[in-house]
């Protein structure tokens, strides 16, 4: 592909998921923050795949954009989304302190990771295979890959427990 | 599997780490003004997104592939998250029938 598409793809994708992430945190009725959510894990899927983490971005289809946002979706019907509409706005002092706090947030992360822009200006050539990521996962990474196993059971057993009626 | 890289040169390293960035800060915007319980977890999702997306950045210097497993890594602790989260979620609209965290002062002192 040429490097002019490349780069066309990577600002839309980039637009698409600050679109989203805007969408997420503005909108009004919960059920189209999710679907704005869902836009964003989509667009991020693609950009992954973009920037050669193959893996990682079909793997955020599989579980972002299906498991959990299915989960989010689910709960925002058992819950009833249209009472969020009756809350009264936020005192304007306060959105934008919180909108100063964020733009601080981004500076203060931006200026902090500003030293490695100049190690690394150029990507690396070759992206990486899938064999070489199970062979961390499941070499140096093995304990660790265990470990989470362990914590996606207690999420099960503690999501289980806590939203049953009776046990 | 196709080869897509190098972006060339007007994609840099600085330009994908502020994607990601500016992910989490709007995630911590949302976090703080929205009240409804289940989009604060959705801007915590979106915080967590924007984290990967600078993973995924740095795994692109020469000889780190690690990053790339820690986001693997990452979706299932965000799979666990929210399904813990939501079964809260859901306990809270089952006892209080509402979702607005400014009606939860049970714990107040």
């Amino acid at each position: 592909m040429k490097p002019f598409l490349l780069n066309a793809a990577f600002y839309l994708l980039s637009g698409a998921v600050l679109a989203g992430a805007a969408g997420t945190v503005l909108l009004r009725r919960p059920l189209y923050c999710a679907l704005s959510l869902l836009f964003t894990l989509l667009a991020t899927s693609g950009l992954y795949i973009l920037l050669g983490a193959e893996l990682a971005g079909y793997l955020q289809i599989i579980v972002y954009a299906g498991a959990v946002m299915a989960l989010f979706i689910l709960a925002i019907h058992m819950t009833g989304q249209d009472e969020a509409l009756k809350v009264p706005p936020l005192p304007r002092l306060l959105l934008m302190a919180a909108g100063a706090g964020a733009a601080g947030l981004f500076a203060l992360l931006m200026l902090a990771s500003a030293r490695f822009f100049i190690a690394f200006v150029k990507l690396a050539p070759e992206p990486y295979s899938v064999a070489e990521q199970a062979g961390l996962i499941f070499g140096r990474y093995a304990p660790q890959f265990e470990l989470l196993s362990l914590l996606v059971l207690a999420g099960i057993a503690g999501a289980v427990l806590t939203a049953k009626k009776k046990l | 599997m196709m080869n897509f890289l190098p972006l060339t040169e007007s994609v840099s390293l600085a330009h994908i780490v502020g994607l990601g960035v500016a992910v989490f800060a709007a995630g911590a915007f949302g976090f703080l003004v929205r009240r409804n319980l289940i989009v604060l977890l959705m801007c915590v999702e979106l915080m967590l997104n924007g984290a990967n997306i600078v993973l995924v950045a740095f795994s692109r210097a020469p000889g780190a592939v690690d990053p790339q497993v820690w986001v693997i890594f990452m979706f299932a602790v965000a799979a666990a998250e929210a399904g813990v989260g939501l079964a809260l979620a859901v306990l809270i609209w089952r006892r209080l029938g509402t979702l607005d965290i400014d009606a939860l002062k049970e714990l107040k002192g």
